[in-house]
């Protein structure tokens, strides 16, 4: 059982997400622009979070950094229909552990976030 | 005599009808204009142009005279654009604070031997400085030379083919700078200009460079400037723009081809219109040699910039703003009316000159004579009023338009908002207006009180608090 | 009053309040339609997204739905995001609930053009095999958005068939939708080369549409597949600089050995881009031979070219010792090349760092005075 921010400017991700987490006995808050789940996760304790890259207010890669900027060390995974390798490397070496290119299987997106749950 | 005066106040009638009549041609224009733009950008899916290599690279120019309070945000906002290859080319025009130090902190800039091509001469450059960060980031160290001096040498710097020149106070939207080159993707060839739509950001909700949410903002002035951008950017320029003769893109958010702007000696050091002026002088070089070229205005391309949120700046900026035209209209006399300069030369330089230039003139002798007139008994006051009750009607008619074209982006959600404008569109009548034909009648007079070099207080665009 | 003077008062007043009487009902309009779309679309995503994480498709699907642009657009927004057996499961659900039919009727309208396109729209993401003979058709619509969107759909089905019409198509359009064109060719991946190469030689051996040649070339560079080398080659030998450019450009990604000869003739093109672009594919696809040869690039007269080779140098195995042997070139504009990149990639950093620790090499040491005498 965790509590999961999902981050994404289209309805249909988020419900997506939130069904199959919760699913899973997962708690999720939803976030649909950028600054608001910059705010959630500065503000709010999570245990991992999948945010978009293209999002209004703010971008996922610009969340990232400024969480590790101050010093929150929330697991994020990025979960976005951008495809250039280089958005895909700035976001691994800015620590976020995975990163999932829209469109996604659901089968995988569980398998990939599997590990950084708790059981 | 009596006849004299009610000539004159016919005329002024006849003037202001006559601006009416265009402006509601222009606001038809553009509404067509705009809804054949929303059709291509909903159904030509402009981002797809996000992953391909048909976006033409671009090089993001950006002039900072101490610019502290916000540069690095600034630049951090703009480096996260939505478009597929850009670069950022600040120039430090001789700040006199911290502006150059925080830039290499927060970029982690190094010096590099970069041989600049001088293709405008330009102030003396100190150093040139890349980042090492990800962030594709160039910052040009140069001694004070003024807005367009800075521009020039970091035009010199831009290695892309094409240009944006902007400002570090101004906040981009993610994608206005797909939505500028998807004009130049469709006509390569011809396309040598893409200007943007400035919006006020007064009032607006603004978090870390990014606009949460807009708003109408609370005061008068403010409003007024509001109304000002809209009758602009939305009821008129989407027309110059479809007759190819807009007379001005932005400083804030203009696209040129670089090779165009070198051609053109770039921009002019010490003008107080510096964007007016490079815009008509790339109309009358391209003229000249006969090119077939196109500027264009991209409605969808907005960019957000802090208006005077006083009267004291608004005043100065605003004399600033008719001592560029009249610098433009000194310059560009032959424009005026000259079929040699196609459509700028035959409509929009004319309008321009006409009803923008003379506009206070022609408003401020109104404001003198029908009264006198009145007291002469030439015109009785029941037929004044009237005549300016009409003014202020067939104004309030076209501002509206503006107000309504506007609903297309979608800006202000709750109602009340634009009822708090549209209350602008009568009230602006009582005393803003007026304010403003003074000021530029000042600005006409010269003398000592139009020395107006001064900066607005920069308050830090990205910082400003919610 | 005068009576001229009464009439326009009373006719702009009147113009005036009228007006801001439809800009309010029309805002307040607005605002009642999309919220009436958020809800149609909530609803949509919320019954679609149940339906796909229970893989139930409906016993009797309202009629309704097959209609609404709203279920369009969310079946579309899913279609989109979804892979593997959920995407398989929107396109049985598109089928029972007969949303085709309702786009190819809308679509084949002549009226309406915002509707048609999206309609289309909808069509190109949620098309199958049975659509490809209304894509066609499409093709030759009188509408550039809907023979754009046409291509999408055709390119998206992988139809081969489609690829030389379409490039035809390309060679009639505005250079901009030809472009977008190529770009949903280049969508269709390995499956397009043949017939794009042998479209290509036919219109060469005709001599026509020489702009979509060199489009054609760009989407090869895209696909990046080797099969595509053997034309390439044949047009960087061709007599047309826009071809030469074109082909130097895409052989970086599809090249292989054979490429490397042509390209390193490439290096002394007249037109500067096309040795620009020689360069960075010789830097993509090329090992430590062709270092020499880049190394003369760095003296062109052309910045571009210089900075390209100094690029393509920085990454090649021994291009660094060049860049180093070049700082003592007497030709400035190389020195300088040779030093940005060496800055711009690190290399001087990683090099004062070791001065300032006392542990460089010679060669640190000599790195560090030549970048101190420019910079």
């Amino acid at each position: 059982m965790a509590r999961i921010l999902v981050a994404d400017d289209s309805p249909t991700v988020r419900l997506l997400v939130r069904r199959h987490l919760e699913s899973d006995g997962h708690d999720v808050v939803e976030a649909s622009d950028g600054t608001t789940a910059y705010d959630l996760g500065a503000n709010e304790d999570f245990d991992l979070a999948i945010l978009d890259q293209l999002m209004p207010g703010m971008l996922g890669l610009d969340i990232l950094h400024r969480w590790r900027g101050e010093g929150i060390e929330l697991p994020v995974l990025l979960l976005s229909a951008v495809n250039d390798d280089a958005t895909v490397v700035q976001s691994l070496s800015l620590g976020a552990f995975d990163y999932v290119r829209k469109p996604f299987s659901v089968p995988e997106l569980k398998a990939r976030l599997a590990s950084h749950l708790p059981r | 005599m009596n006849t004299f005066l009610t000539g004159f106040s016919w005329l002024v009638l006849g003037y202001f009808l006559a601006l009416q009549v265009i402006l509601l041609l222009l606001a038809i224009v553009s509404g067509i204009v705009l809804y054949r733009d929303r059709m291509v950008e909903r159904f030509a899916r402009v981002e797809d142009m996000l992953a391909s290599d048909l976006a033409p690279p671009v090089s993001i120019v950006v002039p900072a005279y101490n610019e502290a309070a916000g540069i690095v945000e600034a630049i951090r906002s703009m480096g996260m654009v939505s478009y597929p290859r850009f670069e950022i080319v600040v120039a430090n025009d001789g700040s006199t604070d911290a502006t150059l130090s925080l830039l290499i902190e927060a970029f982690e800039l190094v010096p590099v031997p970069y041989p600049l091509r001088a293709n405008i001469p330009t102030a003396p450059i100190r150093q040139v400085y890349k980042s090492r960060l990800p962030i594709r980031l160039t910052v040009v160290d140069k001694e004070n030379g003024g807005r367009a001096d800075a521009l020039n040498a970091a035009i010199n710097a831009a290695r892309y083919p094409y240009v944006l020149a902007t400002d570090a106070d101004v906040i981009i939207d993610g994608s206005a700078l797909v939505h500028a080159m998807r004009l130049v993707a469709e006509d390569r060839d011809r396309t040598v200009g893409v200007g943007g739509n400035v919006r006020p950001i007064n009032g607006c909700r603004v978090r870390h460079g990014h606009l949460v949410d807009a708003s109408v903002p609370a005061t008068m002035v403010e409003r007024y400037q509001l109304l000002e951008y809209l009758r602009s950017f939305i009821a008129s320029r989407p027309a110059w723009s479809s007759m190819n003769c807009l007379p001005l893109l932005s400083g804030a958010f203009g696209v040129f081809r670089r090779d165009v702007v070198v051609d053109v000696g770039g921009y002019t050091s010490g003008h107080f219109g510096e964007d007016m002026d490079l815009t008509m002088r790339v109309h009358r070089y391209l003229r000249a040699r006969k090119v077939d070229y196109r500027m264009v205005y991209s409605p969808s391309a907005i960019v957000w910039t802090e208006v005077p949120p006083t009267r004291a700046v608004l005043r100065r900026q605003r004399i600033r703003w008719h001592r560029g035209l009249m610098t433009a209209v000194r310059d560009f006399r032959s424009s005026f009316f000259n079929p040699r300069h196609g459509p700028v030369g035959m409509i929009s330089w004319p309008v321009m000159v006409v009803f923008e230039y003379l506009a206070p003139i022609v408003e401020f002798l109104g404001y003198i004579v029908v009264p006198v007139a009145m007291l002469a008994g030439a015109v009785s006051p029941i037929n004044a009023i009237g005549l300016y009750l009409i003014a202020v009607f067939a104004g309030a008619f076209n501002s509206l338009i503006a107000i309504l074209l506007d609903e297309r982006f979608g800006y202000f959600n709750n109602p009340r908002e634009t009822l708090k404008l549209m209350a602008v569109v009568f009230v602006e009548n009582l005393g803003l207006r007026q304010m403003t034909v003074w000021w530029r009648i000042r600005a006409m007079m010269g003398g000592k009180a139009t020395q107006v070099w001064g900066d607005m207080e920069r308050r830090g665009v990205t910082q400003m608090a919610s | 009053m005068d009576w001229t003077l009464t009439i326009g008062l009373v006719v702009s007043a009147a113009a005036a309040l009228t007006m801001a009487l439809a800009v309010t009902v029309i805002k307040v309009v607005h605002g009642e339609v999309m919220r009436w779309r958020g809800v149609r679309t909530a609803h949509y995503i919320a019954a679609v997204g149940e339906m796909v994480s229970r893989r139930l498709l409906p016993a009797s699907p309202p009629r309704s739905w097959a209609h609404d642009t709203y279920f369009h657009d969310v079946l579309s927004d899913y279609r989109l995001l979804l892979t593997g057996a959920d995407r398989e499961f929107i396109d049985r659900l598109a089928t029972e609930t007969g949303v085709h039919a309702v786009l190819v009727a809308r679509c084949d309208a002549r009226w309406l053009q915002a509707r048609r396109l999206r309609a289309l729209s909808s069509l190109v993401d949620l098309a199958d095999e049975r659509h490809v003979g209304d894509l066609r058709r499409y093709l030759g619509d009188s509408n550039r958005h809907v023979r754009i969107n046409a291509v999408r759909g055709l390119a998206r089905l992988g139809d081969k068939v489609s690829i030389e019409p379409i490039l035809d198509l390309a060679a009639q359009s505005r250079s901009w939708e030809a472009a977008r064109m190529a770009d949903a060719l280049a969508e269709m991946g390995s499956v397009a080369v043949e017939p794009i190469c042998h479209w290509i030689a036919a219109a060469v051996a005709r001599d026509e549409a020489p702009g979509v040649v060199a489009l054609a070339a760009r989407i090869l560079g895209l696909i990046g597949d080797p099969e595509a080398e053997a034309t390439l080659i044949s047009l960087l030998e061709s007599d047309r600089p826009d071809w030469r450019l074109a082909a130097s450009s895409a052989l970086e990604h599809t090249g292989g050995d054979a490429a490397v000869a042509p390209l390193l003739t490439a290096l002394d093109d007249p037109a500067w881009s096309v040795r620009a672009r020689a360069a960075v594919a010789l830097g993509a696809l090329a090992d430590s031979s062709v270092g020499p040869s880049l190394a003369l690039l760095l003296t062109d007269r052309v910045w571009w070219v210089r900075q390209n080779a100094a690029e393509a140098l920085v990454g090649l195995p021994g291009g660094t010792d060049i860049l180093l042997d070049t700082l003592d070139s007497p030709d400035r504009f190389a020195v300088d090349a040779a030093l940005n990149q060496l800055t711009l990639s690190g290399l001087l950093g990683e090099a004062s760092e070791r001065v300032a620790h006392g542990s460089a090499t010679a060669r640190d040491q000599r790195l560090v005075e030549k970048a101190a005498g420019r910079v």
